[in-house]
């Protein structure tokens, strides 16, 4: 009795860490009070809409970490700070690490992945229908259609953003992201996946100005088991608010001038 | 029900689109240009639950069309060349662009009368020279800034962005006070405000452009400006500066067509507004997805524009 007791605690554990943020009351929140309710769309659905940031240092390194030169310093975002990389896969991580300078994806202007690109340092805007969850990001100019319309995936399997199919459980949009290619990182820092990844997001207002984003992230050629990472996401209170360009391969690309051109005609 | 090629191929597509458009045409376009709409009962456009007209959809391009009439033509509504032919005549010049294999020879110019984009003389020549540095003529050792933004993966810009290309899918959604396009083509978007918000500060320099909605009617009247001087207003080198100030209309004119017309006002560059009109939206079958479309991430100019081996996909 007692032993298939342990048993189950351990199966009940993975299921808890995967399910507990539902439960989980908000941070700073009093025990026993409700949690938030966010203002519906039209459709019933907890609002989403409009542009949100992260105010964290975790496009640099997910983990915790020191500053370095043009790197903040952070607590990291990774629940208990630890990556479980299978043994050959932390050497990677280490290898990715020393040569993260040339080697991050997006030295190369590429689209960062599913999560990297909710916590670039930069805004993105959410427009919400009752068919899809559209996600607009500053950073180079990256979107995501996520499917809320009870699709299923699509079975492509060369994704840089992954293949999104989203549904609500109650205050929260649950995004199952698949399809990922093995080419994209999770940071700067050299945290890395397969083409086996799974990512499980969740979007759940807390407050007016606040959406609570985790990412469950599943590889078995990578990892030993899944993990989590967690932030805010801050909605941008600027009145003239709206997305601008960071458009990456702008700074590599030489130019024809025209508004030069123009000048130097006259 | 996804009817559309697997995403590597649009790596390839995006180069390929620069130094040859008729083999993927061939493959991403097989209707011709949707007849005007029927001059029978007008369309009724439906209405979202808070009462705009309701556009949202995936759709694709109509058909494909030269910027402008290679010579003057006759004013809008005259017959234009004869369709079916393959492809129109090659040759060095802005011409080259126009080996259209599908739809046609109908401009997208429809003001002024003579169907020709109304440059200022030092501007259609910038335009000519730019033009023979799209790889097609072996004589010309290609310039990198002169290359088509396009295939270098730069955003396409506004209004190109919606004129007809090669893999461009567009998702249109709707909510109280906005409208927004999803782009297939490079992952771009332009989310409308219907607010009355005002441009930013001119200073302020976007690719796509700033973009302000309202609705007159059926039509949703987009007022862009906060440009960059960095795109081309349409494939074949519409060269314009940071002042450009354009005006879209998008009508739906059936169930599945939406009609776009837009004015281009950019005084350093043209000599007169001028206005391009075609239609641009046709409603793919219902459960059609978007592909994702990532060019930078296997674009292969260095080797097949410039000669340069990269190896630029990390492993």
């Amino acid at each position: 009795m007692r032993a298939r007791f342990a048993g189950c605690l351990v199966a009940a554990a993975v299921v808890v860490g995967l399910l507990s943020a539902a439960a989980r009351p908000t941070a700073g929140q009093a025990p026993g009070t409700p949690p938030y309710r966010a203002p519906r769309t039209l459709d019933g659905k907890p609002d989403l809409g409009g542009i949100w940031q992260v105010l964290n240092t975790a496009s640099w390194n997910i983990q915790a970490h020191n500053a370095a030169e043009g790197v903040p310093a952070g607590l990291g975002v990774v629940e208990g700070n630890v990556i479980p990389y299978q043994p050959a896969a932390a050497a990677k991580k280490q290898e990715n690490f020393e040569k993260r300078l040339t080697e991050d994806p997006l030295r190369k202007c590429f689209l960062a992945g599913v999560p990297r690109i909710t916590y670039m340092p930069f805004p993105l805007q959410i427009v919400q229908t009752p068919t899809h969850v559209g996600i607009a990001y500053e950073y180079n100019h990256a979107s995501r259609l996520i499917y809320t319309n009870g699709t299923d995936h699509s079975g492509v399997d060369d994704f840089w953003m992954g293949d999104s199919r989203g549904h609500w459980e109650g205050e929260t949009l649950v995004v199952d992201v698949t399809g990922f290619n093995d080419k994209t990182w999770f940071d700067q820092a050299g945290n890395f996946h397969s083409d086996a990844l799974h990512v499980i997001e969740r979007y759940t207002r807390t407050g007016a100005d606040i959406i609570s984003y985790e990412a469950t992230i599943e590889d078995p050629k990578v990892f030993t088991r899944p993990w989590k990472m967690s932030m805010p996401l801050y909605r941008r209170q600027e009145k003239n608010i709206r997305l601008l360009d960071y458009v990456c391969l702008e700074f590599r690309e030489p130019h024809v001038s025209i508004d030069e051109l123009v000048k130097t005609r006259k | 029900m996804r009817n559309r090629l697997p995403a590597s191929m649009r790596v390839v597509a995006c180069v390929i689109s620069g130094m040859s458009l008729a083999p993927v045409l061939a493959v991403a376009q097989t209707k011709v240009p949707a007849a005007p709409p029927s001059a029978g009962k007008p369309y009724t456009v439906p209405r979202t639950p808070w009462g705009d007209p309701d556009i949202q959809g995936t759709y694709k391009n109509v058909s494909m069309f030269p910027l402008e009439a290679r010579a003057p033509l006759p004013p809008e509504g005259a017959p234009p060349a004869p369709s079916g032919s393959k492809r129109v005549d090659a040759g060095a010049g802005p011409e080259h662009w126009y080996e259209v294999p599908m739809g046609g020879t109908t401009p997208m110019v429809v003001d002024p009368p003579d169907r020709r984009v109304p440059y200022q003389p030092w501007a259609r020549a910038l335009n000519t020279e730019i033009n023979k540095h799209q790889g097609e003529n072996p004589e010309v050792k290609i310039k990198r800034e002169y290359l088509d933004h396009r295939v270098r993966c730069l955003p396409a810009g506004s209004p190109r962005v919606t004129t007809p290309c090669a893999y461009c899918g567009y998702q249109i959604l709707q909510g109280p006070g906005f409208v927004a396009f999803f782009y297939e083509w490079n992952h771009l978007y332009q989310v409308v405000p219907l607010d009355g918000s005002p441009h930013p500060d001119p200073g302020i320099q976007l690719w796509m452009g700033d973009a302000r909605g309202h609705w007159e009617g059926n039509t949703l009247v987009v007022d862009v400006a906060n440009f960059n001087d960095k795109t081309w207003v349409a494939r074949g080198a519409a060269i314009h500066t940071s002042a450009m100030h354009i005006v879209e209309r998008y009508t739906p004119v059936d169930r599945n067509t939406i009609d776009y017309r837009v004015t281009v006002e950019d005084p350093a560059v043209f000599t007169r507004p001028w206005t391009m009109a075609f239609p641009a939206f046709e409603r793919y079958p219902a459960g059609t997805e978007l592909y994702e479309y990532a060019c930078a991430e296997g674009n292969a100019i260095d080797e097949t524009v410039f000669g340069v081996t990269t190896k630029k996909e990390p492993k």
